[in-house]
């Protein structure tokens, strides 16, 4: 049994350290690029793909947390300029959420900071799973209930009397809405910033499902309002991690380029592909990342 | 002018600046420095405003980086700003407090006095 732990390790650590030397400026490009394009087709984020392929070739986790979530305000700014000026996204729904997300934010990245990199690993694959499960079981709650645009408006969201309509050119139709139950989706977007802030990933989907099942905007609405929100979030954050040590320009310079324009061409590519496609990817994605992210615990772990 | 507009401006000036910098930037890093990367390098400023301050004595591409992220992480920061400046122009006092409630937050972690732990 010792034997074979040591020729385990040994194998693991030589193959670390060989990947390691294969990380450069290009390498992290092209990474940032492809993560930028696949989470920006699947919904899942550039940051939340990038990190773990990044673990993977062992660049060290609190590294690439801090370094992504700059690259997080990039692609946000970037991919919700346009939905904001077409008034898609509420920005006086996100300016009421962002109170919670961006004490969350800091809360998480100072966690990450006194977290030992071991446990990171499986807070990663324990938070995408359970972020997974939450919309999962929210958009099949929304499915059998039919709507929840009935629901009874509470004396706090009348008070903050945040509403919208926006044109729907898919539906032929303009949509109109009301936020409810804001006294319950506020705080829970703590949660949400805790995980961003933590990860250095957006949390887009979580966000996203909150504002559906909990707020009840379309689902157009929240999805462009949750990527309005990425963007303070990750700036809340980053004041965080700037303090750490960890951020590095050139890294931090690549992988927010990188992703950036990644997200720029899978936004362009996006409408040409079929949903049933983007869902198998998606579901493919999240499990290598789940599965990278144990198995680096779990090495780690071991060593 | 309307707030969605206004926004909008903000962020796709703050992003496509930022990303000219960090072009030219990496392009001169990559000319001078090849394409290693050297996780040692010390990042020791201890917020973004002593940061902001080192960026004259700095090399030229530590200057372009720096000057290209400098404005990434400030465009929500301006964003939040420009808002709260809209709603109070708009007497609409709710907004204005939650945007100044983002604005106190992010000023104190910006300044580094914000610590959880």
């Amino acid at each position: 049994m010792k034997i074979l732990k040591n020729i385990l390790l040994r194998n693991i650590t030589e193959d670390w350290y060989r990947l390691l030397e294969l990380l450069n400026i290009y390498t992290i490009l092209v990474v940032a690029f492809f993560a930028g394009l696949l989470g920006s087709l699947t919904g899942l984020g550039g940051a939340s793909i990038m990190t773990p392929i990044l673990v993977g070739f062992g660049f060290p986790i609190k590294h690439s947390i801090a370094n992504a979530m700059i690259s997080v305000i990039a692609t946000s700014a970037g991919s919700s300029a346009a939905y904001v000026r077409d008034r898609i996204t509420n920005p006086r729904a996100a300016m009421y959420l962002e109170m919670f997300t961006i004490v969350g934010g800091i809360i998480g990245a100072t966690i990450t900071l006194v977290t030992p990199s071991v446990i990171l690993y499986f807070f990663f694959a324990f938070f995408l799973i359970a972020m997974n499960l939450y919309s999962y079981l929210e958009r099949k709650k929304a499915d059998s209930s039919h709507e929840n645009s009935n629901y009874f408006i509470d004396r706090f969201s009348r008070w903050l009397n945040i509403y919208g309509e926006y044109y729907d050119h898919s539906e032929k139709r303009t949509i109109k809405y009301v936020v409810k139950r804001a006294h319950i989706g506020g705080p829970m977007m703590i949660v949400a910033g805790v995980a961003a802030g933590s990860l250095g990933i957006g949390a887009g989907a979580f966000k996203t499902s909150i504002q559906e099942s909990i707020l009840g905007l379309p689902t157009k609405v929240a999805s462009t309002t949750s990527n309005f929100i990425i963007g303070m979030t990750g700036l809340a954050a980053t004041t965080v991690y700037i303090s750490s040590g960890y951020v590095n320009p050139v890294i931090a310079g690549t992988m927010a380029l990188g992703t950036t324009l990644g997200s720029l061409v899978g936004s362009k590519i996006l409408p040409h592909i079929r949903i049933s496609s983007v869902r198998v990817l998606s579901i493919a994605i999240t499990i290598y990342i789940i599965a990278q992210m144990l198995y680096k615990g779990v090495s780690a772990l071991w060593i | 002018m309307d707030l969605e507009i206004l926004l909008s401006i903000i962020l796709i000036t703050g992003v496509l600046l930022s990303l000219v910098f960090l072009v030219i930037g990496l392009s001169l890093y990559l000319i001078l420095e090849g394409s290693r990367i050297d996780l040692g390098i010390e990042f020791r400023y201890t917020n973004l405003i002593s940061w902001i301050e080192a960026v004259p004595r700095m090399s030229m591409y530590q200057k372009l980086l720096s000057i290209g992220l400098i404005i990434l992480i400030s465009t929500p920061y301006i964003r939040a700003i420009t808002s709260f400046i809209w709603f109070m122009y708009h007497r609409d006092k709710k907004f204005s407090l939650f945007t100044l409630f983002v604005i106190i937050i992010l000023t104190l972690s910006i300044l580094g006095i914000i610590r959880v732990f």
